[in-house]
């Protein structure tokens, strides 16, 4: 496996960074636009940002236990466009969806688990998503990377969204949170590890 | 807050009406070539048909609900349809129940009556049929405003004469895995069973639906005969009928079978009432962006609220 060169060309990272973006423009090319574009667009942003949320933190075991090391760079593309998908999804909840209607806003968020965690998961990524460049990385230092393991609990809670969200098909919201409990796990051990 | 632009919702079928009339005016005086281009008033008077009773095939009598809201259009009201017996995704619903075949269909009305019956479909297209403007709302918490033709579910129960032991009607739609193939997954109890207190289905509001702006009712709306009720959640007003029974005990629907938690017997629109996973205060009406108030009763409270008269709604939810 550690054959596998040290680089990868950019282009995959980027292609799988707007492939949300592909594929539901070919959807509306071949289907039309939807009957409801802001049920679809909620629906489509959020798969997209719990998709690539996925597999931001599929990277590290990658480079780590598979010895993959040519993935490391991906790692942050995929954050960084996750958390803007996140954000997209957010915008749309609040803008196109409710108008920025905020009493309706605050009443649905406060009263509903899925949007409290779905808020949760948001409020976490958003300091992620501003000290992602290079520049807040090499300020912030040490603190970066324990500031990016929120990246986790913002995992868990996104999953938790999705899956007290869904009426009764509760398979691809169960995927997504062991996925997201096993790779969780794995930074755990290997932090605790690291400990002794 | 986005409104439908008047000409959105212009109903392909009084487009039509309009080019017939302008057509049969041809050598007629102006002022009646002017008069059908004023619109869709105009239109409906010259098809000169009561708004009560269906014109034609094809034409609806008018384009807004009493409340003014405009009629959703028919490419969504035919295109965005709720129907898990064909697929959990309401789009794809018209594709995957294209072909579904609705000939013969019998409807046996059974139970606490004193004629049970088992009626042709023929045999109820021949009751009078009129045109509602109903607005949906769906449980889910968005909306449409459908302009359904059909029969009051009253002039179907008082041929099989109900006795005076039933208090409520069950309804069941037809269980075929073959022609409904959502019917193969294993999270719900099929049929799709729904049920109405008596005095609810016996409200004039309470509609049998064998059509939808004045055409056959397409499959995925439910052909050929639906129950429309429109003061509860859309997923009361149960597709597909075969069969009505008359019973003394209340009828567990499939939701509640499902998820008793969530969904109650009565399910009765009220955004005082929340979902125990999102708020009903508000609703998105299909076609439009931003939300808009949820009315008690779905604005029906006027004519249903004193059926309800000394419950608690939030109890009996």
């Amino acid at each position: 496996m550690n054959a596998v060169r040290p680089r990868l060309p950019t282009y995959i990272v980027l292609l799988l960074c707007v492939a949300p973006l592909l594929w539901y423009g070919a959807v509306v090319a071949l289907r039309g636009i939807p009957r409801d574009p802001v049920a679809a667009l909620t629906s489509w942003s959020g798969t997209a940002a719990l998709i690539l949320l996925l597999a931001s933190l599929a990277i590290t075991p990658l480079v780590r236990w598979a010895g993959l090391k040519a993935f490391a760079p991906w790692r942050r593309p995929l954050g960084v466009s996750a958390g803007l998908y996140a954000l997209a999804h957010t915008l749309i909840y609040l803008g196109l969806d409710y108008g920025w209607a905020w009493m309706f806003i605050w009443t649905n968020i406060s009263s509903k688990r899925h949007l409290i965690v779905g808020t949760l998961s948001m409020v976490l990524l958003v300091p992620l998503l501003i000290t992602s460049t290079r520049g807040w990385q090499q300020r912030l230092g040490m603190r970066w990377k324990k500031l990016h393991l929120l990246v986790y609990p913002a995992a868990i809670a996104a999953g938790l969204h999705f899956f007290w969200l869904v009426k009764t098909d509760i398979r691809w919201p169960l995927v997504s949170l062991v996925a997201i409990s096993v790779l969780f796990a794995l930074r755990l051990r290997r932090r605790a590890r690291a400990a002794h | 807050m986005t409104r439908i632009p008047s000409h959105d919702i212009t109903p392909e079928s009084l487009f039509w009406q309009r080019r017939r009339i302008l057509g049969f005016t041809l050598a007629a005086p102006v002022a009646s070539v002017l008069a059908a281009c004023a619109g869709p008033d105009v239109a409906s008077t010259d098809a000169s048909a009561p708004t009560s009773t269906v014109a034609s095939a094809g034409s609806v009598t008018t384009t807004t609900d009493e409340l003014s809201n405009p009629l959703t259009d028919y490419e969504t009201v035919t295109g965005y349809n709720n129907y898990y017996e064909f697929s959990t995704d309401k789009e794809r619903v018209k594709d995957l129940s294209a072909g579904f075949s609705t000939t013969p269909w019998n409807v046996v009305v059974d139970g606490m009556v004193a004629k049970p019956r088992t009626f042709a479909l023929e045999d109820l297209l021949a009751l009078q049929a009129s045109e509602r403007i109903y607005r949906l709302r769906c449980v889910e918490g968005w909306s449409m405003v459908v302009p359904w033709t059909g029969f009051p579910l009253a002039a179907l129960l008082q041929l099989v004469e109900p006795t005076a032991t039933a208090k409520y009607v069950r309804f069941e739609t037809l269980n075929d895995p073959v022609r409904m193939p959502g019917q193969s997954e294993p999270w719900y109890e099929w049929p799709y069973v729904e049920g109405l207190r008596l005095d609810e289905a016996m409200h004039d509001l309470t509609l049998m639906a064998t059509g939808v702006y004045g055409k056959a009712l397409p499959p995925q709306n439910g052909a050929p005969l639906r129950l429309v009720v429109p003061w509860k959640y859309g997923f009361k007003s149960i597709k597909a009928v075969v069969r009505i029974t008359l019973t003394d005990v209340q009828p567990t629907s499939l939701w509640m079978a499902a998820s008793p938690g969530e969904y109650g017997f009565f399910a009765n629109v009220n955004p005082r009432v929340d979902h125990p996973r999102w708020s009903q205060a508000d609703e998105r009406r299909i076609g439009e962006l931003g939300r808009r108030p949820t009315l008690v009763f779905n604005g029906y409270k006027d004519q249903v609220a004193s059926l309800y008269t000394g419950m608690d709604l939030r109890k009996f939810y």
